[in-house]
């Protein structure tokens, strides 16, 4: 018993010591407290156990503790691209500052780059045709199929076999003295020549160069995208650098060193710094980055100078190169080497692009009277993004920032920016990398379709809402992936249906989940990001979905802005958990949640609720000479017994028509006849009534309302609220909304009056009528039952209806004329020009050209 | 250039779940419906996954929106790679009935025997898998006794789906 009493124990201060990185297994159950003996399930038990106990650092509330600290760590970077040989060459200083109450005698820093090598964990440990690998595919052998190598793992393994990636470390130093370091994958230990004591900086230096991969070959993050087809000798080449220099790892004070190996799948957390960086690139080279400018008078011409300034106050985007200039420029050839000097504040990592391909455009977005008045949006694109880049990368940046501004707070920083390249979508610091493109038609023409326009706009707004989540508001990804997806996919539909609620936008709503949260492979929200399977449903589309649930049902828009406001603002700049998110949300809009985050976080049950039963009441007026009448009626109105019915029918005499002579009276006095006897009760029955008794008694029999007994079962487990809607016989509507709170005695089944005036009589009632919560079986919500047709069902009813039109493809059909269309093709007739085609962007009306006579050189 | 752009288009798509979009996520219901007696399978994919993948399987520029032939033959290859066989041995027939764009999704419906759903029912759904090494699809049984689900992922090809408790 003792020894059991201890193991429970030991099991809890794992809790505590892990965080709740452990609590996908965190049932009632783990936490020592069981029923035992029968069957309730306290879904609305408090979350006590589970959270981790709030400390100086972190605030029961929610908020950083009064002690909270985090590391700083400042950069200076000078880094040379040698384009031909596609490798990169650096030298950094790191000045880090120790701000925790520990004193440490060593450093960790991450080697991102590492995991391109030939023995690397993520290299060594990749399960031929596992589950979640990045990159090409290929089939283990099972099912009676050999196995298969694709040909994109051929030419992986030819990348990997003829050049040699991961980090050259040249020096570490200090003070020019050599610091002892220690390789571990895609780890560095660095060991301090003095213990570093809380308050003190430690500066050094560290020189390095790698060979950059080839992103489409390897499927990293960032690296370099050829253009063999290119005009220009050789093709060119796109450079994207991200996870590109050595970088500190995370000291916290809830893990200490987050030094966990780099797998590929889990992003990243680092530590907030300055940065000064200065790229050294071939000088026909546009170069987007991380952060400001800080020396344009030496690498752009007046020409671009003077477009960038009218740019910040334009109405639309305006080009700093033309799509003209950036056709001429990736055709020519590079003179020499340019150094692009740029320098962010605060930021927790910083990445660019370089290319002589770029294009680029700008627009300024004001923010009065925030931090940064005045935000730069840009976006660089090769040719191959086309007019879907020309009207929608920098709009759809200024959009996410007027959005997600309401929604947190202003955007923190100078420049936002989206640069086009071979990464579908990947998000850092003032800088976003965006993969979708136009395909050049035969006739040389660049056409998209509507799918490629959702995604652009789609991808453009994720990855610059990412800049507040998790670039600022600074989660860990690499243990909770659904900390900044799950918030962001969340802003991101809002963002979504902001920009036009027509567009096909799938995945964020609570309706789009359902699939997922009725399988039974469903996993809960949370489960570490390496243990997830399916980690868009799982990370990115169920917390969006619960978060529009909390937003739009549970709380109500005003309690849940200022309560997702709130923990924006306190997070600002620091280092948020789960159980921060969690308590914020609850103390800042005074709901209990517990049950919400227990349901939708922390189990993988489903909302199904079915409306089984409704039961019509009326009250009794106790009065004889009423209730008996009505008893009388009751009777009356039931059917007559079959065989009665069909003795009639059949002209059966029965004997009291035969004998008609023979009367008493009984024939004159039905069960229903009141005596004085039933009188005399009821003089009775009110004579033993209290006054307060008989007032309300009266009171109700004079109005004679409606009472009606609604009866739920909850199938699928999740407590939800009831979104009652109810239809009366007049034809008038009126929606009560329950809150789940109505589960918390039990959660299987429950039932609520309501009760209505004499003349207003229910005819129907549909739970959750616009799909709000999530309910997965929409069948068993409506009362009467309506036969609700299957998807197979409807689609084979509509196959000749309005909805099979295709209108995109059938715009473009040729009008015949009348003698064309009795069948005799019209020799010489010219096709009419369609509506609008369909997949032909017009002309883009932004960004602007500047004015005539302003090249580039 | 058609053969970059669809290197292109390939690299986009295999990295677009990395930051950006949840994708590479499919989910296809299988019910009887109770009204027909027929089984009814309907897949959901991403449009925008869908127009990828056929992309680089034909080399060609795919609409899925506009183009109904492309619509037709993605549906076609969706029924190729989905395949119930019976304990014994004795594939269940399966009819293509359609496919039709609902929002950002491409629904693919089929129709086979309502008999068919039984305990030990082998079952394949491939569907993109060899197109991407991430793409997981899911495939939930609709049952009296509530919803049976097979998960395809990595190596997995074929999944018996089990129904006794």
């Amino acid at each position: 018993m003792v020894h059991g009493f201890g193991a429970a124990r030991a099991a809890v201060l794992a809790f505590a010591a892990f965080g709740v990185s452990l609590f996908g297994v965190a049932t009632a159950e783990a936490q020592g407290i069981r029923q035992t003996v029968g069957t309730f399930e306290d879904k609305f038990r408090q979350l006590d156990e589970v959270l981790p106990d709030p400390n100086v650092y972190r605030s029961a509330s929610g908020e950083p503790g009064p002690q909270y600290w985090q590391q700083k760590v400042d950069y200076r970077i000078a880094a040379t691209l040698d384009e031909p040989a596609r490798r990169l060459s650096a030298t950094q200083t790191m000045t880090y500052t120790n701000n925790s109450p520990d004193t440490l005698r060593y450093l960790w820093l991450q080697l991102d780059q590492n995991i391109f090598r030939k023995d690397s964990m993520a290299e060594l440990t990749n399960d031929f045709g596992g589950v979640g690998n990045r990159g090409p595919v290929n089939t283990a052998p099972g099912g009676g199929d050999p196995p298969r190598l694709s040909f994109g793992e051929l030419r992986r393994q030819q990348a990997m076999a003829d050049n040699s990636y991961g980090y050259d470390i040249q020096s570490v130093t200090s003070r020019g003295v050599a610091v002892p370091y220690t390789i571990v994958g895609t780890l560095m230990r660095v060991d301090l020549p003095t213990p570093l004591r809380p308050g003190q900086t430690f500066t050094f230096n560290l020189a390095f160069a790698f060979n950059i991969v080839e992103e489409d070959a390897i499927s990293a993050r960032s690296g370099y995208e050829h253009f063999p087809d290119d005009a220009r000798e050789g093709g060119n080449d796109l450079f994207l650098l991200a996870q590109w220099f050595p970088r500190l790892v995370v000291y916290s004070d809830y893990e200490g060193w987050h030094n966990k190996e780099f797998l590929g799948r889990g992003e990243f957390t680092l530590e907030f710094g300055d940065y000064d960086v200065s790229l050294t690139v071939p000088n026909d080279h546009i170069v987007s980055a991380t952060g400001v400018l800080a020396n344009p008078t030496e690498v752009l011409t007046p020409t671009q100078r003077r477009r960038l300034d009218q740019a910040r106050t334009a109405a639309r985007p305006l080009y700093v190169v033309t799509p003209e200039e950036a056709l001429a420029n990736e055709s020519s050839n590079p003179t020499g080497t340019k150094t692009w000097r740029f320098t962010a504040q605060n930021v927790r990592d910083f990445a660019w692009a370089s290319s002589r391909k770029f294009m680029w455009d700008a627009q300024g977005h004001p923010q009065p009277g925030a931090e940064q008045p005045l935000v730069m949006a840009m976006s660089f694109w090769p040719k191959e993004g086309g007019d879907l880049w020309a009207k929608y990368s920098t709009a759809a940046v200024i959009h996410t920032m007027r959005v997600y501004g309401r929604f947190s707070f202003d955007y923190p920083y100078p420049t936002a920016q989206s640069v086009n390249g071979p990464v579908g979508g990947m998000e850092y610091p003032m800088i976003t990398f965006n993969g979708p493109r136009t395909k050049l038609q035969d006739d040389g023409s660049r056409t998209y379709t509507m799918a490629e326009k959702v995604f652009l706009v789609g991808v453009v707004i994720h990855e610059i809402g990412h800049i507040y989540f998790p670039m600022v508001v600074n989660s860990d990804e690499r243990t909770w992936t659904w900390m900044d997806e799950g918030l962001n996919s969340f802003l991101d539909s809002v963002a979504g249906y902001e920009w036009d609620p027509e567009m096909p936008w799938t995945g964020g709503l609570p309706r789009d989940i359902i699939g997922y949260m009725t399988s039974t492979t469903q996993q809960p929200i949370m489960t570490h990001s390496d243990s997830v399977t399916a980690l868009g449903p799982n990370a990115y589309a169920k917390p969006s979905a619960a978060l529009h649930v909390l937003r739009d049902v549970v709380m109500g828009r005003e309690l849940f802005d200022f309560a997702f406001r709130e923990y924006a603002r306190r997070w600002k700049f620091k280092r948020p958990t789960p159980a921060d998110f969690f308590r914020t949300m609850e103390e800042a809009s005074g709901v209990d949640l517990d049950w919400f985050w227990r349901g939708w976080f922390y189990t993988t049950e489903h909302v199904d609720v079915s409306l089984d039963a409704i039961y019509r009441m009326r009250i009794d007026t106790r009065d004889p000479d009423i209730d008996y009448g009505r008893r009388r009626q009751e009777e009356a109105d039931k059917p007559t017994p079959l065989g009665v019915r069909l003795d009639r029918e059949e002209g059966r005499a029965i004997w009291v028509e035969q004998f008609p002579d023979v009367r008493d009276f009984y024939d004159e006095n039905d069960i229903f006849t009141v005596t004085n006897k039933e009188r005399n009760a009821y003089a009775s029955f009110l004579d033993g009534l209290e006054d307060w008794e008989r007032t309300a008694f009266e009171r109700a029999v004079a109005e004679d309302k409606n009472y009606y007994v609604l009866e739920f079962t909850n199938v699928g487990g999740l407590v939800t609220p009831l979104l009652v809607a109810m239809t009366f016989t007049d034809g008038s509507t009126e929606q009560v909304n329950i809150p789940a709170e109505i589960w918390r005695r039990n959660p299987e089944k429950v039932r609520k009056l309501f009760v209505f005036d004499r003349e207003r009589e229910l005819a129907s009632v549909v739970i959750d009528p616009e799909w709000a919560t999530g309910d997965a079986n929409v069948e068993n919500n409506h009362y009467p039952r309506q036969i609700i047709p299957s998807r197979v069902e409807a689609f084979k009813q509509t196959q000749s209806g309005f909805t099979r039109r295709d209108i995109m493809a059938d715009i473009n059909t040729p009008l015949k004329s009348p003698t064309q269309t009795e069948g005799a093709p019209a020799e010489g007739t010219e096709a009419a020009p369609p509506a609008a085609p369909a997949t032909t962007p017009a002309p883009a009306p932004a960004p602007v050209s500047p004015p005539a006579g302003a090249t580039a050189q | 250039m058609r053969r970059l752009l669809a290197a292109v288009m390939v690299a986009t798509a295999t990295l677009a779940p990395a930051a950006a979009h949840q994708q590479k996520a499919a989910i296809t219901t299988v019910a009887v419906n109770p009204r027909s007696g027929t089984l009814e399978v309907a897949h959901r994919f991403y449009l925008h996954d869908a127009e990828h993948a056929l992309a680089e399987l034909t080399g060609r520029v795919i609409n899925l929106h506009a183009a109904s032939e492309d619509r037709q033959s993605f549906a076609s290859m969706v029924a190729a790679s989905f395949a119930l066989t019976e304990p014994d041995g004795t594939p269940v027939p399966l009819q293509l009935l359609g496919s039709e764009v609902e929002r950002g999704y491409l629904w693919v419906y089929q129709e086979g025997p309502g008999e068919a759903l039984v305990d030990g029912l082998r079952v394949r759904a491939s569907a993109l898998r060899e197109v991407w090494p991430t793409q997981i699809n899911t495939v939930n049984f609709t049952t009296p006794a509530g919803i049976a689900s097979l998960q395809f992922q990595g190596a997995t090809q074929v999944l018996t789906l089990n129904l006794t408790p």
